[in-house]
């Protein structure tokens, strides 16, 4: 029955009732029963969408009354559409816009929450956005803090379990006395954008700039990270000159690749940071690796200095080596 | 369906559908940012609802702004020219003020890469501040947009024969505008060869 509803049976209705009814409803219902059948297959439970359990009702109601009717979407789409298909492409964005709000905290809240109460604790109160500087200075702000937060020492990932926790409480402390410090009349806006630039997917540039492009950047880090090779650092100045021209050779991409390896990212994590397919990553990994051993075995070092050098390439990428596992 | 009499007067600021093209196109709102009656064009903004996912690059327009019963994000990088044929028979939905569509306009032309830098604190509106990341649903979500809206509109060529044609044939009732210096040749050359042969008595 739902296949012979069209566009215009959807205006007539909108038009004579004000507001979207019978066959709204259940072109709504089928497109949330496909939707269901979409997550049930990813085994997605429902309650990670706030639903006690996957009911194609419950979810057509919930996207008629939060998006059709309380933020006039069912209007919008009577304004802008006149197909049939049209119509359920923007039905659709709603179910997923739907699920999207209903979704359970991400990473980014999980931190925030974390984070607020000691930012307050550290004296910080919540400026508006609007009385703050200016969009420049909001833009420098963020990545500040989002670098700031990339350089702190996290948390191993729990296994499977949902947002484990990336920061230890005393790190986030000194993380929210460093922002009271330096930018007491940050707004919350700019906090929380910083955190979702940081644990968002990071292009490969900026994951090369956020972990810090200099040696003594990059030291200062490491010496709070307490990670095993900091001793040696300042001991071989010349490791730091072959590390340097190990990244050379390797060039952006390669050093990308290299870091993303060391990172524990799988062919396709790595194929979709550095835009190519599967194949071609796979391709370009195996290349990445004949060269730096290739670049290695031409300084022509004993294995105890090459496996130094490959410590420091990998410090300055921004992946350590703790307890004899590469750590981020 | 208010100011419906005004239908066939195009002003910047306006909201309309854009109409559809069947089987290639769907159809869309947009803002007039320009109109020129020359050639029966005007260039347009596209709007769209997905006001949770606004980019930097995008201005969030709230009702109180526009007159329209939901708020709207105006795409601030699609900006192209579409026919007045295809907006003349759809009512004017809402209306942007011709002020507010010029400080987009120059925003976004000043701030070619990246957010724009633009606060109006005269209308109250701002950009949005959803991180577009590559190969996420709002990148693709934007890519088909751009795909569908550079169907439904063009890039206008002031020298190609299309241009010329349609300038003519909008025209052809109002000989003053052939007096233009910007007039197409081959428009002068169609008005030249579609009037009646004067007779001249040797």
């Amino acid at each position: 029955m739902n296949s012979k509803i069209t566009w215009e049976d959807l205006r007539q209705e909108f038009l004579e009732i004000g507001g979207p009814g019978e066959c709204w409803r259940s072109e709504v219902k089928r497109i949330c029963q496909f939707r269901i059948r979409q997550k049930q297959n990813l085994s997605l439970p429902a309650e990670l969408f706030g639903f006690v359990d996957w009911d194609a009702e419950d979810l057509a109601q919930t996207v008629i009354t939060d998006r059709l009717l309380a933020r006039r979407q069912a209007q919008f789409i009577v304004d802008t559409v006149d197909s049939i298909d049209h119509a359920r492409r923007l039905l659709s964005n709603e179910v997923s816009f739907t699920l999207e709000d209903r979704r359970v905290p991400n990473q980014v809240d999980n931190v925030w929450l974390n984070l607020e109460p000691r930012l307050r604790q550290a004296g910080w109160t919540p400026t508006d956005r609007k009385a703050g500087n200016g969009v420049e200075r909001e833009e420098y702000q963020i990545n500040e803090i989002a670098r700031k937060l990339l350089n702190l020492k996290r948390l191993r990932n729990r296994g499977q379990q949902r947002l484990s926790p990336l920061f230890a409480g005393e790190t986030l402390a000194g993380f929210a006395e460093e922002i009271v410090r330096d930018y007491p009349k940050v707004s919350a806006y700019v906090i929380q954008m910083a955190l979702r630039m940081a644990l968002s997917k990071i292009s490969p540039r900026m994951s090369m700039e956020a972990v810090g492009n200099t040696q003594d950047e990059f030291a200062a880090v490491a010496g709070q990270s307490g990670l095993s090779w900091v001793d040696d650092l300042d001991s071989s100045e010349g490791l730091s000159e072959h590390a340097a021209r190990v990244l050379e050779v390797l060039g952006a991409e390669g050093s990308e690749i290299a870091f993303l390896i060391a990172s524990g990212a799988s062919q396709s994590e790595i194929a979709a940071v550095i835009g190519v397919s599967r194949p071609t990553a796979i391709k370009r990994i195996a290349q990445t690796e004949e060269l730096l051993l290739k670049t290695l075995k031409s300084l022509k070092l004993g294995e105890e200095e090459n496996l130094k050098i490959l410590q420091e390439v990998f410090a300055l990428l921004g992946v350590g080596i703790s307890d004899g596992v590469m750590v981020k | 369906m208010k100011n419906n009499y005004q239908h066939f007067k195009f002003e910047v600021g306006q909201i309309r559908k854009l109409d559809s093209i069947m089987g290639i196109a769907s159809s869309r709102l947009v803002a007039i940012a320009e109109v020129d009656s020359k050639d029966a064009t005007c260039l347009v903004f596209l709007l769209g609802n997905t006001t949770d996912a606004a980019t930097p690059r995008d201005v969030v327009l709230s009702i109180d702004v526009t007159n329209l019963p939901y708020e709207v994000a105006l795409m601030g990088d699609y900006l192209a020219r579409a026919d007045q044929a295809r907006l003349i028979n759809n009512p004017i939905l809402g209306h942007i003020p011709h002020a507010l569509i010029e400080n987009i306009r120059s925003a976004i032309l000043d701030n070619p890469f990246g957010g724009i830098k633009f606060n109006d604190s005269t209308f109250g509106v701002q950009t949005g501040s959803y991180p577009a990341q590559k190969f996420d649903a709002v990148w693709t979500f934007r890519d088909a947009e751009a795909a569908n809206f550079a169907l439904l509109t063009f890039v206008r060529n002031k020298t190609s024969l299309e241009y010329a044609v349609k300038f003519y044939i909008t025209n052809i009732d109002n000989f003053e505008a052939f007096a233009e210096p910007d007039v197409p040749p081959d428009a002068l050359r169609l008005i030249a060869i579609s009037q009646e042969r004067i007779e001249v008595p040797a």
